[in-house]
């Protein structure tokens, strides 16, 4: 696959350092994505003197769903 | 992040004067400490003093519980619940009997994230997501249950230790602060206005009508300080979440315990959290440690509760509001501190949430059987043994 055995030593060393270096600036771009993702999502939180946080249509529409499977495994 | 920081300032600068709404917010408060010192007397005068005996169904702990998980699954408000029962120990009933009761309420206020998680049906990824958000929670308060709930029926675990810390605070009976407390003379006028009108029914009728109305007020007192803290606390809410963003669990803890604070309702800051993990951007490990501090944060209700309470019950009063913090305090320590029982939460709700995805019957199982099976299972097996 690589001609690895044909590098000294010192040379796979750094070759190693390198890349542990970019897998650690990989993880830190990835967590700096994460965490704006987040920030993002937080910002956008709305809360009027109406929310309600369960929605009752929602929780009909559940059990409406859970019937449905039901009656579809019936033969 | 900068950018993050400095959009925090937006809704702050745009707020204007809110000072008719702070207002209502202390008047709320107000209501909601006259109402539990109406409970308190009315409950006293409607039970003559026998409240030990007429809760005596209540005194198997089992039933205490369902009371409590039933109660708050219904009302949808544990701050509620919880304050009932402050208000109901100042009337004499047994601290003993209604550590139970709290116990329930923590498990029945998980009802409403597992609503809002439902919501999330459409989408299975999504709703696995959102689903082991909200059942991470129920989880978490069901082990809780199991661990302390024993404690408490061999040991009187939290009853030692939140009277012991009462006692400290208050201060016994014979040099109690009662001749000097402050919030009993602001609340007098109030409770004796009602105690007046409730005076003209007969015998336990009148104690009864006290109870029925303290029980009213504090639902709407609750209801209504909600909807303003929404408004006026979600520039500092953002600003806790916004904080606490890869900091780990213990800033999760902090952070979900002080946005219950803000907004005084655990199901307002847990039921926010399900859609953000429903949405893959928070993971469940990450929104499992805000769970707990919301089940912190929500014990801020029953101590403001208890302030209402003077005279000689004072101490019992602050003694049950501090067995639902230490009751919560002991059990992120306990499960969250030790890493095998940490986990388990987490395995739980995953392994829900993965069959409940693939078969939705298992989700309405997991909501029938924990807020309505196990509650009757539990009265039965009170009334067998």
């Amino acid at each position: 696959m690589t001609d690895l055995e044909h590098l000294s030593t010192q040379e796979l060393k750094a070759i190693l350092d390198e890349t542990e270096q970019r897998i650690h600036e990989i993880r830190a771009e990835l967590e700096e994505r994460e965490a704006d993702t987040q920030h993002t999502l937080v910002e956008s939180i709305e809360l009027s003197p109406e929310w309600t946080p369960v929605q009752w249509g929602q929780v009909k529409a559940f059990f409406q769903l859970v019937l449905d499977e039901l009656r579809s495994k019936k033969p | 992040m900068n950018s993050n920081a400095e959009a925090l300032h937006a809704p702050q600068a745009v707020s204007g004067n809110r000072w008719p709404q702070w207002l209502a917010v202390l008047g709320l408060i107000y209501v909601l400490i006259c109402a539990v010192s109406m409970i308190g007397s009315g409950f006293k005068a409607a039970t003559g003093g026998q409240a030990q005996e007429l809760f005596s169904f209540a005194s198997n702990p089992y039933v205490g519980l369902v009371i409590g998980i039933v109660a708050t699954a219904l009302i949808q408000s544990s701050s509620t619940v919880t304050s009932l029962i402050v208000g109901m120990v100042a009337g004499g009933l047994p601290v003993g009997i209604a550590i139970p009761m709290i116990m329930g309420s923590n498990v029945g206020t998980t009802v409403t994230n597992t609503l809002v998680s439902l919501g999330h049906v459409r989408d299975k990824s999504e709703f696995r997501r959102a689903f082991s958000a909200a059942t991470v929670h129920d989880f978490f308060n069901l082990i809780a249950v199991a661990i302390f709930l024993p404690l408490e029926i061999m040991f009187g675990l939290l009853e030692k230790v939140s009277a012991w810390l009462a006692t400290l605070l208050v201060g016994a009976d014979s040099y109690s602060m009662s001749d000097m407390n402050f919030m009993k003379a602001l609340t007098k006028p109030f409770v004796n206005l009602v105690d007046g009108a409730t005076g003209m029914l007969p015998g336990a009728m009148a104690g009864a009508a006290m109870v029925v109305i303290g029980l009213v007020l504090i639902f709407v007192a609750i209801t209504y300080t909600g909807k303003l803290l929404k408004v006026l606390m979600v520039g500092k809410a953002k600003e806790v979440l916004h904080s606490a963003i890869g900091r780990g669990p213990v800033a999760g803890i902090a952070s979900g315990a002080l946005v219950t604070t803000f907004v005084q309702s655990s199901s307002t800051t847990t039921s926010l959290m399900v859609p953000l993990a429903g949405s893959g951007t928070f993971s469940l490990r990450q929104i499992y440690p805000f769970m707990l501090g919301a089940n912190i944060g929500t014990t801020v209700t029953a101590l403001l509760a208890a302030t209402a309470v003077g005279g000689a019950v004072a101490s019992s009063a602050l003694q049950i509001a501090l067995v639902h913090l230490m009751f919560n305090v002991f059990a992120v320590v306990v499960i969250f501190g030790l890493p095998f029982l940490r986990e388990l939460p987490l395995k739980g709700a995953e392994w829900l949430a993965d069959i409940a995805a693939e078969k939705k019957i298992f989700a309405a199982i997991w909501m029938l059987g924990v807020f309505i099976v196990l509650p009757l299972l539990l009265i039965a097996a009170s009334m067998v043994f």
